[in-house]
């Protein structure tokens, strides 16, 4: 992509996997307060696009969430607190 | 064998009386069908994230066991046949697990936390117990739990502070 052509350009920040780079920040579906770090506040999972995490994280990350959800510790859907 | 976690939800509005014996129901039927009980984990009420039957909070019961999966079939069907359980899930953590593992791993939580009653003085266990006294009536009107975070830290502070008074 030519870079000097877009005269915009969107200032980006390297983004590392959190869980690669900390050991001690583990995936666990009963801890919903690390979990919610990867939702939006509706309720939504955030994508690895975004949020950078790897793949294999993204994975365990993502069979946590909808664990914790099954046992009521996270929304399936939040409704906006202003509306 | 297998390691399985169960998480399961019991209507909050039950006392101590009527919830104990589901407990001791679930617990002996472990037992009956030749699994092994690893740990018995109490989280207290929480907030749920949705209503559950006309629910808005639940009390949550951890159960850690080895089993075979007849067992966790069993333990799943009394569990929905149960009008006081709101919900259910069980997770298979270890799909093969070995006894006497489990068991050398369960005395060391049993002592560790023996150590932990010991070196705990009389004085400062009559201290816990006041704690414990005053501390349910304040989770019980807790809604957020960022509030109950700030609470368990006022707890853990005033614990810290009795037991210097006591030595001076």
């Amino acid at each position: 992509m030519p870079r000097f052509k877009r005269r915009k350009r969107m200032f980006r920040r390297r983004k590392i996997c959190r869980f690669c780079a900390d050991s001690s920040f583990v995936i666990d579906y009963k801890n919903p307060r690390t979990l919610r770090l990867f939702t939006t506040e509706r309720g939504k999972i955030i994508p690895r696009r975004i949020s950078g995490n790897c793949a294999k994280h993204q994975r365990q990350l993502t069979t946590a969430i909808k664990r914790a959800r099954t046992i009521a510790l996270m929304p399936y859907s939040a409704a906006l607190s202003h509306y | 064998m297998r390691r399985y976690e169960t998480v399961f939800i019991v209507n909050p509005s039950l006392s101590q009386e009527e919830s104990q014996p589901l407990f001791d129901k679930l617990t002996d039927l472990i037992a009956a069908h030749h699994g092994l009980m690893v740990k018995f984990d109490d989280w207290g009420q929480k907030r749920l994230a949705y209503e559950i039957k006309k629910q808005t909070r639940g009390y949550y019961i951890l159960l850690d066991f080895c089993g075979n999966g007849s067992l966790v079939k069993e333990l799943e069907r009394n569990m929905r046949l149960d009008e006081r359980v709101l919900k259910y899930m069980t997770v298979c953590v270890a799909k093969d697990v070995d006894e006497e593992a489990i068991k050398s791993e369960i005395d060391a939580a049993e002592e560790a936390a023996r150590a932990k009653a010991s070196s705990a003085g009389p004085v400062e266990d009559a201290a816990a117990s006041e704690a414990q006294e005053q501390s349910p009536p304040a989770e019980a009107l807790d809604s957020s739990p960022g509030e109950a975070e700030a609470l368990d830290n006022a707890a853990l502070s005033t614990d810290k502070e009795e037991p210097t008074d006591a030595k001076v």
